[in-house]
């Protein structure tokens, strides 16, 4: 290969790099800067501990801790049932179709869907409509890491716990859990990031309910001008989920060596 | 205190929808007792795994029952059989220590901690890897020996009924393996547990076996004490699978089979054959064609010449010729080739004991 063709190869690599960086870690440097604004860091100080935005930053989490412990309750024993008791290929993957497809419709068209359907049960504008709507909007999110894991799950291992004398239950919460770790928290944490930074399901399904941390940014940058306060929060929550993230990989490469 | 039991499979029939799988039962009927170390060998794809998944519960037949002493425990479920396996890659859990690899059995009864802990030690030690060394050691930090110990004391932990085994040394180099056979024998004897052992390999089988049964294609073809197997194979495909072999096609008749200059006559050999008349297979053992005549008097000797001989050590494998008709084997002591150094043309003796006859096909 000519050193050409090398560097016009390399010029391709380092295109989504740029792009990424132009996007996405420039702001977040820029945010940094502009938290500093005045005051230093004495203002990351005075945002953080402002009980408002505390509040708000506490409520989010709640949230989104409820719904990754549905969508983790609904999640395994659909992903448990499609990967052991559904024995055929075609019958796998059809099932699989069937609870992905949802995904592939943009989530505010199915969140004014679901907005008509729980006016009609008195619901909405509810946090009951809140949890609900993402429950439904992050199930996939959760089905899928956690079904893959159990798939590769050697076949043999809960076989050896049977002949033990494990009953199923017992296979399912001493061996299949504990080995499909590493899964099951790729999923808890992308649901729980996700659902904790989430603006359209408040926003649209929640009324007075809804408002989160993502709708709290948003009216700090839009509606009070509040550029620092708002760069601050967003930084933070940002920063959170890198490390959610990291940790994730470090335990996760730990558990599966 | 074994509480070993007889293992009665009878008529088991098992096939598969997945067309690519040769592992089916087609009628096995077994009957291994109580505080035997049984043996199923075959080729792969025999369906020996399939039987022992039959006996575990792990898979149910199309046909047929299995009966631990007088209860019939074909529809109960593998966790009520209380039995114990070590797998081919042996399935250790790998995100438990050693200490809770083997407790894992008696956990999951929901036996008293101190109890678990004393029978974990007890078992450990028996199978030679002390607590104190490695109980809290992981899996991934064991030998392959080690591990392959860790398997059998999980499976013995709670003194099962019967303990499964399913070609567990295949993967391990020969002098390792040796040593866990001894073992294994050893722990077997101590518990007094009912053995059941699947391998493709006939040195294992016959080194271990109380008693062996031969399986080709889904079909018992014989069962005995190696000895016995060994010697009066049912059929040639238990002589050629086990051990080597010597096949000659022959013509008898009335019970004479005439190969070369000499005559056989069939009454000595078999009471099937001696009035036979038709196309048959003699089958002796290499190690039972000499070069000076048995003691008991009752041969036959054959000219042949030496085509090539293969040292084994001890031993010197020896391949003749008779003159086109047929081909032998001859195994005997190295000193003893030595002296057939040079020869062409020799006079080989055939023990009639040891010689068996078969019809065509069998």
């Amino acid at each position: 290969m000519s050193s050409r063709n090398i560097s016009s190869l390399r010029l391709i690599a380092t295109l989504p790099i740029v792009y990424v960086t132009a996007t996405f870690y420039l702001p977040i440097v820029l945010m940094a800067f502009e938290g500093l604004r005045g005051e230093g860091l004495d203002s990351y100080r005075r945002v953080l501990l402002n009980p408002n935005y505390l509040s708000i930053i506490g409520y989010s989490g709640a949230i989104a801790l409820i719904v990754t412990l549905a969508t983790l309750l609904l999640a395994t024993p659909a992903a448990y049932f499609l990967a052991f008791y559904v024995t055929s290929e075609a019958g796998k993957n059809k099932l699989l179709v069937a609870f992905t497809v949802p995904m592939l419709v943009n989530f505010l068209l199915k969140a004014y869907a679901l907005m008509n359907i729980f006016s009609v049960f008195g619901l909405a504008n509810s946090f009951t409509a809140i949890v609900l709507g993402m429950i439904y909007e992050y199930l996939p999110l959760m089905l899928l890491p956690v079904y893959s894991t159990f798939e590769r799950v050697e076949r043999r291992l809960l076989e050896a716990a049977e002949t033990l004398g494990a009953k199923p239950l017992q296979t399912v919460f001493r061996v299949l859990l504990p080995v499909s770790l590493p899964g099951i928290l790729s999923g808890v944490t992308l649901v729980f990031l996700m659902s904790f930074t989430e603006f359209v399901a408040p926003a649209m399904l929640g009324g007075v309910y809804g408002y989160t941390v993502g709708f709290l940014i948003w009216d700090l940058f839009l509606k009070y001008r509040n550029w620092q306060a708002g760069s601050i929060l967003a930084l933070v929550i940002t920063a959170v989920s890198i490390l959610a993230v990291y940790a994730y990989m470090r335990w996760g490469a730990e558990l599966e060596a | 205190m074994s509480r070993g039991v007889e293992v009665r499979v009878w008529d088991v029939w098992k096939t598969f929808l997945d067309r690519g799988r040769t592992d089916a039962l087609r009628g096995v009927s077994l009957t291994i007792r109580r505080g035997e170390l049984f043996t199923v060998l075959g080729p792969s794809g025999c369906g020996k795994t399939t039987l022992l998944k039959v006996i575990a519960g792990l898979l149910s037949p199309d046909k047929g029952s299995v009966f631990f002493d007088d209860e019939d425990v074909t529809s109960k479920p593998t966790y009520e059989r209380d039995i114990g396996m070590v797998f081919q890659d042996l399935a250790l859990f790998p995100h438990l220590t050693v200490y809770k690899n083997v407790a894992f059995g008696l956990e999951v009864a929901g036996y008293p901690r101190d109890f678990v802990e004393r029978r974990v030690r007890e078992v450990l030690e028996l199978v030679r890897l002390p607590f104190e060394v490695f109980g809290h050691r992981k899996i991934q930090q064991l030998s392959g020996g080690q591990q392959q110990r860790v398997a059998l004391a999980r499976a013995l932990a709670r003194d099962p009924k019967v303990l499964l085994l399913d070609e567990p040394f295949s993967h391990l180099d020969y002098k390792v393996r040796l040593e866990l056979i001894r073992e294994l024998k050893r722990l077997q004897r101590e518990t007094g547990v009912t053995a059941v052992y699947v391998t493709h390999d006939q040195n294992e089988a016959m080194m271990l076996s109380d008693r062996l049964a031969v399986m080709r294609e889904g079909v018992i073809q014989q069962v005995g004490t190696p000895d016995e197997v060994y010697r009066r194979p049912a059929n040639v495909f238990v002589a050629t699978f086990l051990g080597e072999a010597n096949i000659v096609r022959a013509r008898a008749v009335n019970g004479v089979v005439e190969l070369r200059d000499s005559r056989i006559d069939l009454s000595a050999a078999s009471e099937r054959f001696k009035n036979h008349t038709g196309g048959l297979l003699l089958f002796v053992r290499p190690e039972h064609v000499g070069f000076s005549p048995p003691s008991n008097g009752k041969f036959i000797s054959l000219r042949v010449s030496v085509v090539d001989k293969v040292f084994l050590g001890p031993l010197t494998k020896v391949i003749l010729n008779g003159s086109g008709d047929f081909s032998l084997e001859a195994l005997i002591p190295s000193c003893e080739a030595q002296k057939l150094l040079g020869r062409k043309e020799v006079d080989v003796y055939i023990d009639l004991d040891e010689l068996v006859v078969y019809g065509e096909g069998e």
